[in-house]
């Protein structure tokens, strides 16, 4: 078992999540179908990331590590709670990209990944996620703990069901 | 036609909006770290409050039982309840303690889902093998501890099938507040790291 960080850490740990939080902020998009869903699963990332801080010692880059914990957590151990209807759609906040006028294209393109998302398994999702984050094959490869080969036969079918989603959305 | 590589542009656009209107700074972040750890004190204390009221109410069933029509029963039943009730928060208290901690945050998702599958069902069917030889060394050490006399093949027997009789009863319970407790999780947990080491070996 880890321990805590001491006292004096904390400050580094606030900082440290401060600096990275949109890792977890895009964990919980990518895992979670509502707010409260999102929240809580943000809580809990925190605490396994809180938990495991005191033992990392930077032999990886914080955003792999930190990618590390969050899918760890997001699919081993976080259980959704809410159990009413599917996955929220996106609210107007949430299209309209707050620096940017209205943009329709924009809004088509976001819906469909954020569909075509969703109908992806959690495994799937995680390499997704870090393939869209531009994370190389053998990065993703050790965050997910298969080989290099594996993660582009896993990405060349995620882009194979994403066409056949296109199609279908076209038709 | 949409493609992967296409929409990478608009998921960094999505991302950086989601940060945007997500943001939380230092005192939002200490509070909500500290808002779970409460919370997953909170979740131990209500799934053992309802362990505790259904064995509370198995338990009284029992001695009511034996106070009105056996009375001969009532010291082997408080034995037999008293061993199931200290595993039962053995089990509780064990299961929550190996879904918060188990997960090593720093391997790869592999490896670290292959420990927590592993240990999860080593856990789960511990659990279903003492929920049945629990109640028969319950009735077993109960009836030595207790009776007088001493065991007959017969009687042994007895006992046995006494003992089978109450962990028959148990098993089904122990395996619905497992079910309670983990839900589909194992199962879910179960299909992510088959998959993972399905495309190791076909790939």
């Amino acid at each position: 078992m880890t321990t805590p960080p001491a006292p004096e850490k904390d400050k580094e740990f606030i900082d440290l999540i401060t600096t990275h939080q949109g890792i977890i902020h895009k964990v919980c998009s990518v895992y979670c179908s509502n707010e409260s869903d999102r929240e809580d699963l943000f809580q809990d990332i925190l605490l396994q990331v809180w938990k495991s801080f005191p033992s990392f010692k930077g032999d990886s880059k914080v955003s792999t590590w930190l990618y590390r914990v969050a899918l760890n957590t997001a699919i081993s151990l976080y259980r959704q709670q809410s159990r009413k209807g599917g996955r929220q759609a996106l609210s107007a906040n949430e299209l309209q990209l707050a620096d940017k006028p209205h943009d329709t294209e924009f809004e088509e393109r976001l819906k469909f990944l954020y569909n075509a998302i969703d109908e992806l398994n959690k495994v799937e999702k995680a390499i997704v996620m870090l393939y869209l984050e531009d994370y190389d094959y053998k990065q993703i490869s050790e965050i997910v703990g298969i080989t290099e080969t594996n993660v582009g036969v896993k990405l060349h079918r995620i882009k194979d069901k994403l066409r056949k989603m296109a199609k279908t959305q076209q038709a | 036609m949409m493609e992967l590589d296409d929409l990478k542009n608009t998921w960094q656009q999505f991302s950086k909006a989601q940060l945007e209107q997500h943001h939380l700074d230092a005192e939002q972040i200490k509070r909500s770290l500290e808002n779970r750890t409460f919370s997953a004190i909170g979740k131990i204390r209500r799934a053992l409050s309802i362990d505790m009221a259904l064995l509370a109410f198995f338990t009284l069933l029992a001695l009511l039982y034996a106070l009105l029509y056996n009375r001969q029963l009532l010291r082997l039943l408080l034995l037999a309840f008293g061993l199931i009730w200290a595993f039962t928060l053995i089990v509780n208290i064990g299961i929550h303690l190996l879904l918060n901690r188990v997960v090593n945050a720093r391997a790869d998702l592999r490896s670290s889902l292959s420990v927590l599958v592993n240990r999860l069902g080593t856990g789960i069917k511990t659990v279903y093998v003492l929920s049945v030889v629990m109640p028969v060394t319950g009735v077993f050490f109960g009836f030595i501890w207790t009776a007088p006399h001493n065991l007959s093949l017969q009687l042994t027997l007895l006992l046995l099938a006494i003992g089978l009789g109450i962990g028959i009863v148990f098993y089904p319970v122990m395996r619905w507040y497992i079910k309670k407790m983990l839900g589909n999780h194992y199962a879910e947990l179960r299909q992510c790291l088959h998959e993972l080491n399905e495309e190791e070996t076909s790939g």
